[in-house]
């Protein structure tokens, strides 16, 4: 056969192509709003891994809404933010329509012979779908076809699993093209729900150990690095993957996403740093300022101090704290560094800390510095440093699972 | 339907084809012998046994993994039809067409007989319960087809160093199989792992618009997918167990990356461009020269009598209840084959609504059907069951919205005088050159194209007069192209002529 026009098919000519999968086109002005709306990432295959998805998801989530009654409304999956996080190391997302967890993998892959599916979705709990669509997206072409889907048991049943990419492909011949074959089989013969055997749990040393290392880890090769069990439960754990996240931006450490201390003494803060009388409670403030004094110094001692809300918040258990952070008056033989404390307080109406809370200094690169645990009835817990004009540091502050970093620079 | 081969040759023989007239003509059989041998040796033990009985006889063997090269080209003879079929009396040719792609009739059926060749691909996922092995194969070949000039045509977009980024790694492997020489798994393994490390490295980290095309990557690109790679090949030694031989080896210079890259690319153009018309081996001519003219009167039935009535009340009744608007979109998109982007203007909604609408609709006529027979056929429905009910309704849907449009032209054009018919008779209906219609008729082929062009013409006003006002839609106003076409194909192949008679 010989080919005439190098000019892609119009919508049209593809409806004729492939009649029973669904073809979306979508505008110039979707794409730009979706590069719009992008976070930060650490690397630009990431970036467009997150452009696919964002898309695609754009596109399905407006053509599931249309017409629909509240109740069977789609909705994204678990939300969008954390899904920008996931994109940083995983291509898909998710879409539930009431019961139904539906699975939406983009790929730019024209021919569709296989569909490949990362094992995130497939064999973590919170994390595996009833059905799994197959997205072509094509920007350029500003369209996108779901060319078929699979159920969770065809795919577990016909898939191959490729063990060195974590991949299940499944051939394109054991896939549906209409997916008007799984809105109809889902009432009339709905499927069981997909049974998925937990994955282990981190310890908090594991898992900022964990988080380190794969925050430094090039492209999507962080999700290859460890063993699954260990990558999984780190993704299973909305804290550590926001972490794991943080920590991949900040291995490229540029300065937006790091504190700069040198400009609070020009009264420049960043988002998020209030004063500490917003952040604490009466009687912590009072804590704080007899510390103080008990330590003999005035209240001129403190340059200027700024305080943050960290959330530590597992599932269940709401736990936050007050990290706040002072320039102390610099020493008189040492003016070239900078004088700084860092504490944690309770926050709320609680006055104590709850035990186990560790407090974590790390250098640039990442290496521990020192370290300190909250025990039975401690107020708050602190370190003083002292840091050079240019130097970079990062606070992490820890209990249990949860980890959440902050970093620093002097500049 | 039936080619008039019997059983045997059915699984024996090979249809000796060309075209003549913008049709496919059988003019022989052609025999081999060893398929003929071994398909008796499965006959024996079932001498009662249908065609149908038979071809499922060799697919169950080959879902076993347990056929011989035989029992596949025995498929494949069967296949023959399937493959005559969607050319001949199905849209394959017709869709092809509108693909842009210079395609003849013929190569068209040798399109979908390089399918055929690999049943085992065909038959796959083939249930044996819901349709018989004739129909499940020529919707195979068909969206096969379909999807292989697809493919082919839209990889022109690409530039050479972008081509692998739209590339599976299913093809990429076939490609390199078949025409790089590249052998070994572990080679092949290397390649594919240099392409994905060349497309998370280069690829997916260009500027947002590239429009199918890239540079060639910079030295230091290289170097950097050359990183990548040895990273992940010392990961993949690492989760080796045994065999040492098949640890890949770093690559330490970064001109290797590359050489492997541009293999990797001639390899997929040339497998995917292919422009191969020769004919598969299969038709080894044989001694014995039947010229047996074969004659195409059977036309295809795709869907049991029984099942079509089933389907047409069901889904009746369900048609009623579907708001107007969606009525309208499905008569307009089944019956005239009204493109979405024109329905945008006439309904004045966005392309994503449109299709939503069409699919809702369909949807809920698939869900009348299924329900309906989980409750009078008492079987259970699932999903294998629900898509092969999708694909008989689908198969359903378009002539039967096809029809009022027809039975309107039909009307329309009985009114006209006998010899106006006659013309038409002669030159559509018996398919009769101009100059020859124009002979018997004793007037010039001028007049005769003449005729023609008016009855056209009127039908096509009357057509879009009677939309207008059976369904109060107005399409666009000058010669619209749908109804165009409509009113062509009617005239070719649907008109009954011999009623006129």
């Amino acid at each position: 056969m010989s080919v005439t026009q190098k000019m892609s098919l119009t919508i049209d000519e593809l409806t004729i192509v492939y009649p029973d999968q669904l073809i979306l086109e979508f505008s110039p002005e979707e794409i730009e709003q979706v590069w719009q709306e992008l976070p930060k990432y650490s690397n630009d295959a990431a970036r467009w891994n997150a452009f696919l998805n964002h898309l695609c998801l754009n596109i399905m989530m407006k053509y599931l809404a249309e017409d629909e009654p509240p109740e069977t409304q789609p909705q994204i999956s678990p939300n969008l933010e954390t899904l920008n996080q996931i994109w940083e190391v995983v291509n898909g997302s998710a879409i539930t329509i009431g019961e139904t967890r539906i699975i939406l993998i983009p790929t730019e892959e024209i021919d569709t012979e296989t569909f490949a599916i990362p094992q995130e979705w497939v064999d973590l709990p919170t994390w595996v779908g009833d059905y799994y669509l197959a997205a072509l997206v094509e920007p350029e072409e500003e369209r996108m076809r779901i060319w078929g889907y699979t159920s969770y048991q065809n795919l577990k049943n016909e898939a191959n699993y490729d063990e060195f990419e974590r991949i299940y492909y499944l051939g394109q011949e054991f896939m549906t093209e209409d997916l008007n074959v799984m809105w109809v089989a889902r009432e009339i013969c709905p499927l069981p729900k997909p049974e998925v055997a937990t994955v282990g749990s981190l310890s908090g040393d594991e898992a900022t150990a964990l988080v380190r290392e794969l925050g430094r880890s090039p492209g999507y090769y962080s999700r290859l690095e460890v063993e699954f069990e260990k990558w999984g439960a780190l993704l299973e754990n909305q804290n550590l993957l926001r972490m794991l996240y943080e920590e991949r931006l900040g291995s490229d450490r540029q300065t937006s996403t790091s504190t700069n201390l040198l400009q609070w003494l020009d009264g420049i803060f960043e988002t998020g740093w209030e004063t500490v009388e917003s952040i604490l409670n009466v009687e912590q403030l009072e804590i704080s300022s007899s510390y103080r004094s008990s330590e003999n110094l005035s209240s001129r001692s403190v340059r200027i101090s700024r305080g943050k809300k960290i959330d530590l918040g597992m599932r269940l258990v709401e736990e936050s704290v007050g990290l706040v952070v002072s320039w102390l008056p610099e020493t008189e033989w040492e003016t070239e560094e900078a004088n700084i404390r860092i504490q944690v307080y309770s926050m709320g109406e609680k006055i104590y800390l709850s035990p186990g809370i560790k407090l974590i200094v790390m250098d640039e690169k990442g290496e521990e510095l020192m370290d300190v645990e909250s025990r039975d009835a401690d107020n708050f817990i602190q370190f003083q440093l002292f840091a050079e004009r240019g130097e970079k540091f990062s606070i992490a502050v820890a209990l249990g699972e949860a980890i959440i970093t902050e970093y620093f620079c002097l500049e | 339907m039936s080619l008039n081969r019997n059983i045997k040759e059915q699984f024996s023989t090979f249809f000796d084809v060309e075209e003549k007239l913008n049709n496919l003509k059988v003019n022989n059989f052609l025999k081999i012998p060893n398929l003929a041998k071994n398909f008796e040796r499965i006959y024996q033990s079932f001498p009662d046994g249908t065609a149908e009985d038979i071809a499922k006889i060799f697919i169950a063997k080959m879902q076993k993994n347990n056929q011989t090269k035989s029992d596949e080209k025995n498929l494949s003879a069967y296949l023959e039809e399937a493959c005559f079929w969607v050319v001949e009396r199905g849209e394959l040719y017709k869709q092809l067409r509108l693909l842009k792609l210079n395609s003849t009739r013929l190569d068209c059926f040798q399109e979908a007989r390089k399918i055929a060749s690999q049943p085992i691909n065909i038959y796959k996922t083939y249930n044996f319960k819901d349709s018989n092995p004739m129909t499940w194969g020529k919707r195979q070949i068909k969206r096969e087809v379909r999807k292989i000039a697809y493919v082919g045509r839209e990889f022109r977009r690409y530039s050479t160093w972008s081509v692998l980024k739209y590339l599976s790694d299913k093809i990429l492997i076939e490609a390199l199989k078949a025409k790089s020489g590249i052998k070994t798994k572990k080679e092949i393994k290397s390649y594919v792992l240099v392409v994905k490390c060349y497309r998370e490295i280069y690829c997916n980290s260009q500027p947002k618009k590239n429009e199918g095309k890239l540079p060639e990557p910079n030295q230091t690109q290289w170097e950097e997918i050359q990183k990548y790679y040895n990273l992940r090949c010392s990961e993949y030694n690492k989760k080796l167990s045994t065999d040492e031989s098949d640890r890949l080896e770093e690559i330490t210079n970064f001109q290797t990356i590359k050489e492997k890259i541009f293999t990797c690319i001639n390899a997929a153009n040339d497998y995917i461009y292919i422009d191969d018309k020769t004919d598969i081996n299969l038709l080894e001519r044989n001694g014995d020269n039947q010229t047996e003219f074969i004659k195409l009167n059977h036309p295809e039935r795709e869907i049991e009598l029984e099942e079509t009535q089933q389907i047409a009340s069901i889904c009746l009744d369900e048609f009623a209840k579907l708001p107007l608007e969606s009525q309208k979109l499905m008569q307009l998109y089944y019956g005239l084959e009204i493109s979405q982007t024109e329905m945008k203007e006439i309904f004045g909604l966005q392309q994503y609504q449109i299709s939503r609408k069409i699919k809702r609709s369909e949807k809920k006529l698939l869900e009348a059907l299924g329900k309906w027979s989980q409750a009078n056929l008492e079987i259970t429905p699932n999903e294998e069951i629900i898509k092969e009910q999708n694909q008989a309704l689908k198969e359903y849907l378009k002539p039967y919205f096809k029809q009022h449009f027809e039975a309107a032209l039909e009307q329309k054009l009985g009114e006209n005088n006998q010899e106006k018919i006659l013309i038409l008779r002669l030159y559509y209906g018996e398919k009769l050159k101009l100059e020859t219609v124009a002979e018997k008729l004793k007037v010039s082929s001028q007049t005769i194209t003449q005729e023609i062009e008016i009855v056209k013409q009127n039908l096509e006003i009357f057509l879009q007069e009677w939309i207008k006002e059976k369904m109060d839609i107005s399409l666009s106003n000058s010669r619209n192209k749908r109804i165009v076409s409509f009113v062509e194909e009617w005239l070719k192949e649907e008109a009954p002529y011999a009623i006129w008679n």
